[in-house]
């Protein structure tokens, strides 16, 4: 998968003639042996020249940098690799594979350079990837650094935080109280749910344990519970993370206000409510900052900022540097339905929907989509996130219909939840199986819409998926919703797993000519 | 010289799944399912030829287990899928030579039932000297045979449908044969339909695998004319290897180039003489690439050569295999060369589907591809005559 770690190679077997060779794969150097009477370099490595029997052979350095001969894409490897045959600058042809590159992409005499990636015994292995997958991770790295440059200029007017109170303890606010425990800050956390509590509580402790088992002479910070709000008193920060009801929330809102100081920042991790709505009910509404953390809270290093009207820069300032300070790659955005992460991924995953009931399937959309870079496709997401529920639930709020929706819902199709959503799944198993129940759902669903289903070539759903977000990841920017394109790359990249092998959204749109 | 060779029987074991069988045993079921054929027992042979199939000693092992107790000549070649017909060729030349009179080979194993996988048993590759370099490739054939499809189709244009055409004809053939282990008729859509597996292969354009196996007896000319069996004469044999050549290769065309020729030499015959023949289906890539070697077409236009049908009994100008092939009939233990022979001598005989039987050929044509047509390989080629 995109940014996983790759496994480690099986070690090879060296032998005293090709130590020169692991030797210099250890410094990141491929070298290859070349026929001295011959003059003819050769692969793979012998003492002799297997061209003319000259054991007058030695070892030079290769550029690493050729081009593919020919290769065969491995399916559902667990990242793209393609068994390939490269013809080296240097003239010889060796099989290897090419690894975290865009396959789909990928054509006989494209450019590739050599990389090196540990076996089993810490020997480094050659392999190789496409120039186009290097000039997009460097591109990534770019955008990354600038993207925290930038928000390392706020920490001079940061105010300090000592005490953490995080309000609720569903499994957001969960994770979020993991995210601040496993960087040295004590939290306390309040729900009204005694059981919820406990639940959380037991979940985190053995969290903790893990850490402290894992971090020698690590003891961790100071864990506190209650079921009453007014105990948040002392807090410099308070993180709401409860259900997604702006009534509940200026409830709690005005119960904090009333025991926490001035200055003590709140911060809500709503995803779906208007932020300056929230501020404006409070007496104090520079104080109120939208802190967006991404499922799972304590793993996934997205935080969105969300600058309401009314901010202070003190409040802005502080959020992002507690961010940093949680690990966390904060990306400032502005109010807006979805706000940047969220509002990119549901206009994807409207066209995804839209592409099943032109002719795709589920599987097609999401091996299309692994395929571009991300982790998971859109349906094995919303079945992992139980993204029907909240799907029907938000069109509950406002009349819009979604016949296919629905009907996998009242199905009781939730996702893994209910080990059937868009895909089956077995007990105790996460991988999607495609279910012919929902294929009879979908063709029903295209025959209820007068749709034509044809059969969409993969190029086609990819080239949609991306297209609809550049055309969103463009709205935002045009709005100011967010400061920069490469801000949007950044976002998917913490957020949700895309690939740096191909960059993100924003600059595949640049790569397809979309700028404007 | 003239050929004094003669295959006097054949069998293809009948089973695709041999579940509570020992690999022995099944080595000696088609043994003495190929003698009986013959009209022979197994006092008659005195020579002897298995691959790595067979196990412990190879012909050792097995000689003692079938009970044969006159050999006086044993090879022991391994060569992949194309094994038996380096066999064949060895025997002839062993019967030529008067080294031996009544010449066995026998092949089986069980990579379903025993959960042996994709790979050859019997074959070692923790010694294999790439391997330190190559540890991080997937070593599946499927990969290399993907390669040689993608540059084939680079070089000439050729397509996933042309691909496909090889498959069809195999399943057209197929549902004729009771004992394939796919039976049922499939279109180019369909196999295109099927899910990529090695981009560009896709799973119906891999062969089946499946447990079992099959033996041949050739004899010289004289025990032949005393047997009640069809005549047919082992009128040409090749044998050659291709390989990376310290990666200077190319493999677009296979070893069956050099093969090809030394058996139309020795038959002295040209591929228009052929009507019939078994070529070795592990992918579908590998028929069009043999076709060319072979000179049954002109280089690069093997998938022209199938699209147009010409692979179909009774419909195009080359009838291939007509059991249903690797593809659909049958591929014992990874190697399919047995069964490519088989259905050779069965063509040679008349003895085919009377649905699938080529009507009044002379010459018959079985070849083989061991090993990786991308890596290294050994083809071997055999021309049968119908005296």
């Amino acid at each position: 998968m995109s940014n996983r770690k790759p496994a480690r190679h099986p070690a090879p077997t060296h032998v005293a003639h090709d130590e020169p060779f692991w030797a210099a794969t250890a410094r990141g150097e491929l070298v290859i042996k070349h026929c001295l009477p011959c003059d003819r370099s050769f692969w793979y490595p012998r003492p002799h020249c297997p061209l003319c029997g000259s054991f007058d052979t030695e070892w030079r350095a290769a550029s690493g940098r050729g081009t593919v001969y020919s290769f065969s894409v491995v399916a559902n490897a667990p990242r793209p690799t393609a068994v390939a045959v490269i013809e080296l600058a240097e003239g010889p042809r060796m099989t290897t594979v090419v690894v975290d590159s865009d396959l789909a992409d990928l054509r006989i005499d494209d450019s590739v350079i050599v990389c090196f990636e540990s076996a089993e015994d810490d020997s480094m292995v050659p392999v190789f990837t496409t120039e186009s997958a290097q000039h997009a991770r460097s591109y990534a790295a770019a955008v990354l650094a600038n993207c925290e440059e930038r928000a390392a200029v706020h920490e001079a007017i940061a105010a300090p935080i000592t005490k953490v109170t995080v309000i609720g303890a569903g499994s957001m606010g969960t994770g979020i109280a993991k995210s601040f425990l496993s960087n040295d800050f004590a939290v306390h956390l309040v729900d009204a749910d005694q059981a919820a509590l406990e639940r959380a509580l037991s979940d985190i402790q053995e969290y903790l344990s893990r850490l402290t088992s894992k971090r020698e002479g690590w003891h961790g910070p100071t864990l506190t519970t209650s079921i009453d709000i007014d105990t948040a008193a002392g807090s410099q920060l308070v993180v709401e993370a409860v259900w997604e009801d702006l009534a509940l929330k200026q409830e709690i809102f005005a119960k904090l206000e009333a025991v926490v100081s001035p200055s003590c920042i709140l911060a809500t991790n709503t995803s779906t409510l208007d932020i300056n709505a929230l501020a404006a009910s409070t007496t104090h509404p520079g104080r109120v900052v939208g802190m967006h953390f991404f499922s799972p809270a304590h793993v996934m290093p997205l935080l969105e900022i969300v600058e309401g009207a009314e901010i202070r820069p003190e409040t802005l300032a502080t959020a992002v540097a507690v961010a940093r300070s949680i690990g966390k790659t904060p990306v400032i955005v502005g109010v807006c339905p979805g706000f940047a992460a969220n509002r990119m991924m549901i206009a994807r995953n409207k066209e995804a929907e839209h592409l099943l009931l032109e002719g795709a399937l589920p599987q097609q959309v999401d091996r299309v989509s692994r395929a571009m870079g991300l982790p998971m496709g859109p349906f094995e997401m919303l079945d992992m996130a139980g993204g029907i529920e909240v799907n029907v639930h938000r069109r509950r709020a406002t009349g819009e219909e979604d016949w296919l929706v629905d009907a996998l819902f009242e199905r009781g199709r939730l996702g893994q939840k209910t080990g059937r959503g868009y895909y089956r799944y077995k007990p105790g198993e996460r991988s999607p199986i495609p279910d012919q129940e929902v294929t009879d759902l979908i063709l029903e669903a295209s025959l209820r819409e007068g749709i034509e289903r044809r059969s969409i070539p993969d190029q086609e759903v990819r080239e949609r998926l991306e297209r609809v977000l550049a055309m969103e990841g463009k709205a935002l920017l045009d709005e100011g919703i967010v400061a920069r394109s490469g801000d949007l790359d950044v976002i998917w990249r913490q957020g949700f797993g895309w690939a740096d092998w191909s960059g993100g959204p924003m600059y595949r749109a640049t790569l397809q000519g979309w700028e404007s | 010289m003239r050929s004094q060779t003669f295959v006097a029987g054949i069998f293809e074991h009948p089973t695709r799944k041999a579940d509570g069988a020992t690999v022995a045993q099944l080595h000696a079921e088609v043994a003495l399912g190929a003698l009986a054929d013959a009209g022979l027992t197994l006092s008659d042979v005195d020579g002897y030829f298995c691959g790595a199939d067979a196990p412990g000693l190879g012909v050792a092992t097995m000689a003692e287990y079938i009970g044969l107790d006159r050999l006086r000549y044993v090879d022991g070649t391994e060569s992949g899928g194309s094994s038996y017909l380096l066999h064949v060729n060895h025997a002839a030349r062993a019967i030529a030579e008067g080294k031996c009179d009544v010449a066995l080979i026998t092949m089986a194993d069980t990579p379903l039932a025993s959960k042996g996988g994709l790979m050859l048993s019997g074959v070692d590759r923790s010694k294999l000297p790439a391997l330190p370099y190559s540890v991080a490739v997937p070593a599946l054939p499927m990969y290399g045979y993907g390669m040689v499809a993608r540059r084939h189709m680079h070089e000439f244009g050729t397509t996933p449908e042309q691909l496909a055409w090889v498959k069809v004809a195999a399943s057209q053939h197929a549902q004729y044969n009771p004992n394939a282990k796919l039976q049922n008729v499939v279109t180019v859509e369909e196999v295109l339909a099927s899910p990529m597996v090695a981009d560009p292969l896709h799973r119906l354009d891999c062969c089946v695998v499946t447990d079992g196996g099959g033996a041949l007896v050739l004899v010289r000319e004289e025990i032949a004319r005393t047997l009640s069996r069809p005549l047919v004469r082992l009128a040409g044999a090749g044998e050659a290897v291709k390989h990376s050549s310290g990666g200077t290769y190319e493999f677009t065309s296979s070893a069956g180039v050099r093969s090809g020729a030394d058996a139309f030499a020795e038959a002295g015959i040209t591929p228009m003489d052929i009507h019939y023949a078994s070529l070795y289906d592990s992918f579908t890539i590998t028929v069009i690439v043999q076709l060319e070697d072979l000179g049954f077409c002109a280089r690069g236009q093997g998938g022209v050569f199938a699209s147009n049908g010409n692979l179909v009994s009774g419909v195009g100008r080359l009838a291939v295999n007509t059991d249903g092939g690797g593809l659909c009939n049958n591929h014992p233990g990874n190697k399919g060369g047995i069964p490519k022979l088989v259905e050779a001598v069965r063509q040679s005989r008349g003895e085919a589907h009377p649905d699938v039987q080529v009507p009044n050929h002379e010459f018959t044509l079985a070849h083989a591809t061991g090993a990786m047509m991308s890596s290294y390989h050994v083809a071997g080629t055999t021309i049968f005559q119908a005296v």
